[in-house]
């Protein structure tokens, strides 16, 4: 496999699952230190 | 007027988001769109387009359905009355583009059928395409010519929507439940045929179609549009799904970083079937000893005839993956359907104060007789064309209205101001900017050039007169729908402040 496939590949990777990532964390870390705006705001 | 149900919590709103976004297009469009512009390189544009477009629309959908707590054409409405038709005219397409996207799930109720004989029908892509063609679908020589209506199909579809019917029906809590399987199963699957896609000899070959960038193309503004064009139309945006998603949370729900977190969603799981796609095609091409630009295809002549025929080639376990395949497609597809018929269902609840019963049994008969012509020899014609025009123009012209509507009548900062009072990220003078100028822009550019394309040759080469029946008829019926609709005076109307 080409090497810059390889490197396409894990810019891919970084910018979409390490954006769910960021945003997962960013919900969770509200939910976990309540501010969360309400209960139904809190992702568990 | 019916108390409105609620979803459980903010997780299972999110994955029913998720679960409406993530369908048949991200397995069978999105790695065809990405190696035919630029391979690794249009991760690029893809990315810009998530950023500026596609989130930015999400959270309006999201916004409008959460603030008004009801359908689209309530959602609209409250910004403008006239509005109102706009939102029919959304809902009405969600009925439309629903009858015709059972009737695939319907073909792949027939394959899964038919993969014990896997190794014979999809022997080769001669084989596999006559298989589809002729052994399933029968397709005549062309939409005119009907021949007659076939059993097996409409079997397929009336198993499609008493399925979806069934989950519908019982209401939000049991959805929910079946979210829990219908999303994350469909990308555990993928993950497996990922893994058996990676280990075959050839894979290399098609993961480097794949993503080996060709930056060139990046000067190429059709690989941007198409960028733009493949976030829009996968994320549901410009039915109305998403509003009527919403309008099920609390007021005070978080927006922003929801509408975030469903669209990175959708985009991850497009990437990972471009993965498990394009390694089995790979091993397909080096396998039959033939270019990979004669295997990669776009829409259901992948999912049907190209990637079977792939499968079948397999060293061991050909039927287990086939299965697999069709069990992907089917669980990818029966979450996007019935978030469609939960459009049309709680839009007739929220008119015609229907319960969710009435309103969906109605909803599901009516589109199950539509979709009869799409069972006879001509019915792939009918649902190509159907498709094409409902997206190239109808649900565009609805999205680009939703950000002219939120961006200067109803004002994105005050739309801003409202979302920002729960939001975990907060939005303001770029999100005004991409809603008022640049999204419409993108939207308005694409539909346009779309628009001239269509002048200069018919879609692809259809009669005129098909054009005009099926797909200029389509957009007319649903004209006429949404103006009678927003016509018809109900007492709910007058409730919400709607007359």
């Amino acid at each position: 496999m080409r090497i810059s496939a390889v490197i396409m590949g894990i810019i891919g990777v970084a910018l979409l699952y390490g954006g769910l990532t960021y945003c997962i964390g960013i919900a969770w870390y509200h939910s976990t230190q309540g501010k969360a705006s309400t209960q139904d705001n809190n992702i568990k | 007027m019916n108390e409105r149900e609620q979803w459980k919590n903010r997780s299972i709103f999110i994955m029913a988001a998720v679960g409406s976004a993530v369908g048949l297009g991200n397995i069978w469009r999105f790695p065809y769109i990405a190696a035919q512009n630029g391979g690794g390189a249009f991760m690029i544009p893809y990315f810009i387009a998530l950023l500026t477009a596609g989130i930015p629309l999400m959270i309006i959908e999201y916004g409008l359905g959460i603030r008004t707590q009801g359908s689209a054409f309530i959602a609209l409405g409250r910004i403008r009355k006239p509005l109102r038709f706009i939102g029919w005219f959304a809902i009405l397409s969600a009925l439309c583009i629903n009858i015709y996207y059972c009737m695939v799930l319907g073909w792949a109720w027939n394959f899964l059928f038919d993969i014990s004989d896997i190794s014979q029908w999809g022997s080769d892509l001669v084989a596999s395409k006559q298989h589809f063609f002729k052994g399933i679908l029968h397709l005549s020589d062309g939409p005119w010519q009907f021949e007659k209506l076939h059993w097996h199909l409409l079997l397929g579809l009336l198993t499609t929507w008493v399925v979806i019917w069934f989950i519908i029906k019982s209401g939000l809590l049991n959805i929910g439940k079946v979210l829990l399987f219908t999303v994350p199963f469909p990308a555990i699957l993928v993950l497996i045929l990922l893994v058996r896609g990676v280990t075959l000899d050839g894979s290399a070959v098609g993961l480097d179609y794949y993503l080996a960038p060709n930056w060139e193309r990046l000067h190429d503004a059709d690989v941007w549009l198409a960028a733009y064009g493949q976030i829009f139309f996968s994320l549901s945006l410009g039915f109305g799904t998403m509003i009527a998603y919403s309008s099920f949370m609390p007021k005070d729900t978080e927006l922003p970083n929801s509408a975030a977190i469903t669209s990175f969603a959708n985009c991850c799981f497009s990437f990972l079937a471009g993965l498990a796609v394009f390694s089995v095609l790979g091993y397909f091409a080096v396998a039959t000893n033939v270019p990979m630009e004669s295997v990669t295809e776009s829409g259901p002549g992948l999912a049907f005839i190209v990637y079977p025929a792939a499968l079948a080639k397999l060293p061991v376990w050909v039927n287990f993956f086939g299965y697999l395949f069709f069990v992907v497609l089917l669980l990818l597809g029966i979450d996007s359907a019935f978030s469609l018929l939960e459009t049309v269902g709680a839009a007739l609840s929220d008119k015609f104060a229907f319960s969710r019963t009435t309103a969906t049994t109605i909803t599901a008969i009516f589109s199950f007789i539509a979709g009869f012509p799409l069972a006879t020899s001509a019915g792939l014609y009918w649902l190509d064309i159907i498709d094409h025009f409902l997206m190239a123009y109808v649900i565009t012209l609805v999205a680009i209205i939703e950000c002219l509507a939120v961006g200067w009548i109803l004002g994105a900062k005050n739309f801003a101001r409202e979302v920002n009072r729960t939001a975990e990220i907060k939005i303001g003078a770029t999100f005004s900017f991409l809603i008022k100028f640049f999204t419409p822009l993108i939207l308005g550019v694409t539909m346009v050039l779309s628009f001239i394309k269509e002048i200069k040759t018919p879609y692809e080469g259809y009669p005129i007169s098909a054009i005009l029946v099926i797909g200029m008829g389509t957009i007319g019926l649903i004209t006429i729908g949404a103006g009678l609709l927003t016509a018809v005076k109900t007492k709910n109307d007058a409730d919400l402040g709607l007359l």
